[in-house]
């Protein structure tokens, strides 16, 4: 394999790998925290499921940038130039590093916003917002990485 | 369209009235009951209060405890909905007033259901003990020599007990000391050998014995042989189970009486509240006072509601001291007011504050719409929400959060029809795609972010000059704005076709900036303070830094837009590649159409709604509002459990 399409690949997984794991720890932690909320109260199910549904979205935002970068180099007939390759990667490092990391730490704040939703329930929008700080980094960095992907040119 | 004015009031009445006011008033919902002040405590809690509570607490524990009893044995199921809103009993008013009327069948049946649970409770007790003792009994089974027996005669012993490991071992042992015995096995229970044991009493037999691991356990029957009493406690077991069941079904069939119990839950509950109104009371010797708040608008209503009571009073209103801290209710026209549930989410505002539902509305159904961008989940999202508060009975909050909904979802069809995305298709050429120049749509989000922190800071100006501070809205706010504007002229002249006038672009940025630290010196006295004051000036500048960080927030919205955009057309792209499989493809085609977008769909409402909010409380709020005020908290009757038909339709 030409050493430009190993390095768009390896753009392509870290996108995915990092904010997919990071997302499915960070989903996680509020997770176990609601099952124990709904042993003791079924009917905050709902309330629950919004903070727990949160930190999913780094892994959506890896996929997403994932799924287009393979697009394009599939678009790519022959191989893939080293510099181009090495372009997909650098494309793919903002969203899967920094959503690996702000998906577990946002996982941990929306897991203490489980705790409003046991003890204060009309206060839960509040942890929902707390998780939604976090989560501005990711976006961030998400849309850096959809700038160098456009940067792109095949 | 703002913060509601209020107007304080005293109510004078008598002492012996004072149950009829306080009931009036509270299903009035009208007044907010002003706390005594320290001084006005009463130096000690009146005992009666304390024990008409006390009672009020009983009823309460009760009743909450028969509720619990019918969860227990008849849980209420609640469907998808109810998972999230809750599970609410719906009354018309009369079956209410069927069921207040009702006391006397309520209390016979809660005595009632407190018994059969007692007893369920017990027998369930008892039948574990007895399945224990059963157990222990069951090795035994098999011996047929009755309990009186089991002394033995004057010279053979009788043994029960059990052996670990293997019986010739045990015969062995016995033999080689040659002791005369007998014995039967009855088998294996838990590891151990279960044996009957004949021997002769003898100091030999019992070295014997003790040496070889024998336990001797007496089963504990009163009389007759085990197999008998086993019998019995069978017996009585499935007696038991029987009644068991019968109670079962009786509470059960009990729980049907739940609306019955709930509608005295909500009664005491609001009995509770109207007798803890009465620490509010200032009380002399015949005549008690009251001070609160009311809404300036029902004052009217009020005064005719007390006049009508026929009972002597003496009502007096007036409008609030310029210090007084007063109680926060807002108002807003019909379009407007469901987003008072955003704002009341982050803070009401403070009385020299103003409302910024208003300012928030129209911004966050703008930054909603962008956020989610497409047609399709929006219009879905409307329908949704309409549809919940068609058929759901919601408190005032969660109506309001669902008509903002309504609203926002109407945004995100607004901005999805622009671009042309409906469920991730573009059907027509819109003003631009999202997915393929999502440049514009970054533009476009920073564009609203500018302009909502410039209305932010022109309304923080404005407030200034409506509490008279004219040369603050000016040096702090105006030459803000000026030099804001300034630094976006340099910068952006180029860009459009300014060039020529950049110079003066230039000036008037330094010339504002220079305003605005002059304007940090004003109101310190002297010239050295004003001097010193000068540095503190160049905060002001670097403010800047933070205001065009503030509009970079802004860029989520393209984020949230464009992967939401990408993942619709991701999926409709699997749906395109299943489709054209021959006979099922449409099948798989259909469920991968629904199955995605509803995820998507579900992921997206919540990130628009997380920051969309995100961005009023941080970015926009920044700019003008701390709030900090107080809701307004009449006395009035709550809702707990029961919810009168006639609210669903207001």
């Amino acid at each position: 394999m030409e050493l430009g399409s190993l390095y768009a690949y390896l753009g392509v997984s870290i996108a995915v790998l990092f904010s997919g794991f990071g997302s499915a720890y960070g989903v996680s932690l509020p997770g176990k925290m609601a099952a124990g909320v709904v042993t003791e109260d079924p009917k905050k199910f709902g309330q629950t499921l919004i903070l727990t549904a949160l930190p999913g979205t780094q892994g959506i935002y890896g996929f997403v940038i994932g799924m287009l970068m393979s697009f394009k180099f599939s678009s790519i007939t022959g191989p893939i130039p080293l510099e181009v390759g090495l372009r997909f990667l650098a494309a793919g490092l903002p969203v899967g590093i920094v959503g690996l990391v702000s998906a577990i730490l946002q996982g941990r704040v929306a897991a203490a916003g489980i705790g409003i939703v046991a003890k204060r329930p009309e206060e839960s929008s509040k942890g929902i917002i707390y998780a939604g700080l976090v989560e501005t980094y990711a976006i961030l960095a998400f849309i850096i990485s959809f700038f160098l992907y456009n940067a792109i040119t095949v | 369209m703002a913060i509601v004015p209020m107007k304080h009031l005293e109510l004078y009445g008598l002492i012996r009235h004072k149950s009829s006011f306080l009931s009036e008033l509270q299903r009035l919902g009208l007044v907010e009951i002003a706390p005594l002040t320290p001084e006005e405590l009463p130096s000690e809690p009146s005992e009666e209060i304390h024990q008409r509570l006390t009672e009020i607490d009983g009823h309460l524990a009760e009743i909450n405890r028969v509720l619990e009893i019918f969860e227990r044995f008849d849980p209420q199921r609640p469907n998808f909905v109810e998972q999230f809103a809750g599970m609410k009993t719906v009354l018309t008013w009369e079956e209410q007033q069927n069921y207040l009327a009702a006391g006397e069948k309520m209390e016979e049946l809660k005595a009632q259901v407190l018994r059969y649970e007692g007893e369920y409770n017990r027998l369930e007790q008892e039948s574990a003990q007895t399945e224990r003792e059963i157990a222990q009994l069951v090795p035994w089974k098999e011996l047929d020599l009755p309990r009186e027996t089991w002394s033995g005669s004057k010279r053979i012993q009788v043994l029960l007990g059990s052996i670990e490991g293997d019986l010739n071992t045990f015969t062995a042992e016995l033999d080689a000391q040659e002791i005369p015995y007998s014995l039967k096995a009855f088998g294996i229970y838990e590891n151990r050998l279960y044996l009957v044991l004949f021997l002769l009493k003898s100091p030999e037999a019992d070295e014997a014995l003790r040496n070889s691991g024998f336990v001797t356990t007496v089963p504990n029957i009163p009389a007759g042989t085990v197999g008998e009493y086993l019998d019995l406690l069978e017996r009585n077991q499935s007696e038991r189970a029987e009644r068991l069941a019968a109670l079962r079904s009786a509470l059960k069939e009990l729980a049907a009486q739940r609306p019955l119990f709930q509608t005295f839950y909500d009664y005491w509950y609001n009995m509770k509240l109207q007798v803890e109104a009465n620490r509010q009371l200032l009380l002399g010797k015949d005549v008690f006072a009251m001070a609160g708040w009311v809404e300036a608008e029902q004052a009217g209503r009020v005064e005719k509601v007390l006049e009508a009571m026929g009972l002597p009073y003496y009502l007096r209103f007036r409008d609030p001291e310029p210090d007084e801290e007063i109680p926060i209710a807002l108002k807003n026209t019909k379009p407007v007011a469901p987003f008072e549930a955003l704002v009341g989410g982050f803070s009401y505002p403070r009385k020299d504050e103003v409302d910024p539902t208003p300012a928030v509305a129209p911004f966050f159904f703008l930054c909603y719409g962008m956020a989610l961008g497409d047609a399709g989940y929006g219009l879905a999202l409307s329908i949704i929400c309409a549809v919940l508060l068609w058929k759901l009975t919601m408190r005032p909050r969660g109506r309001q959060l669902a008509w903002m909904f309504v609203a926002s979802g109407l945004g995100a069809v607004f901005f999805g029809l622009l671009t042309s995305s409906i469920f991730g298709y573009a059907p027509y050429r819109g003003l631009f795609s999202v997915v393929e120049s999502p440049q514009i749509l970054l533009i476009v989000a920073l564009g609203l972010g500018l302009v909502q922190l410039y209305v932010g800071t022109i309304i923080n100006g404005w407030i200034n000059i409506r509490n008279g501070r004219w040369g603050d809205a000016l040096w702090k706010q105006g030459f803000w704005l000026l030099f804001l504007t300034g630094i976006l002229l340099t910068v952006g002249a180029p860009q459009i076709g300014l060039e020529q006038y950049s110079l003066y672009f230039r000036y008037g940025t330094l010339i504002s900036a220079a305003l605005l630290i002059i304007g940090n010196t004003r109101g310190k006295q002297g010239f050295w303070a004003k001097l010193i004051a000068l540095p503190g000036g160049l905060f002001t500048i670097y403010g800047s830094v933070s205001f065009f960080s503030d509009v970079l927030s802004y860029s989520r919205l393209m984020a949230l837009g464009l992967s939401g955009g990408v993942m619709g057309s991701i999926i409709n792209m699997f749906v395109g590649m299943v489709w054209k499989t021959p006979v099922i493809g449409w099948l798989f085609g259909i469920i991968i159409f629904l199955f995605g977008h509803a995820l998507n769909m579900g992921l997206n409402v919540l990130g628009a709604y997380v920051h969309s909010s995100r961005l009023q409380y941080l970015e926009f709020f920044n700019t003008f509002f701390t709030g900090g005020g107080r809701p307004f908290a009449p006395l009035k009757l709550e809702n707990i459990n029961i919810f009168l038909r006639k609210e669903r339709e207001v």
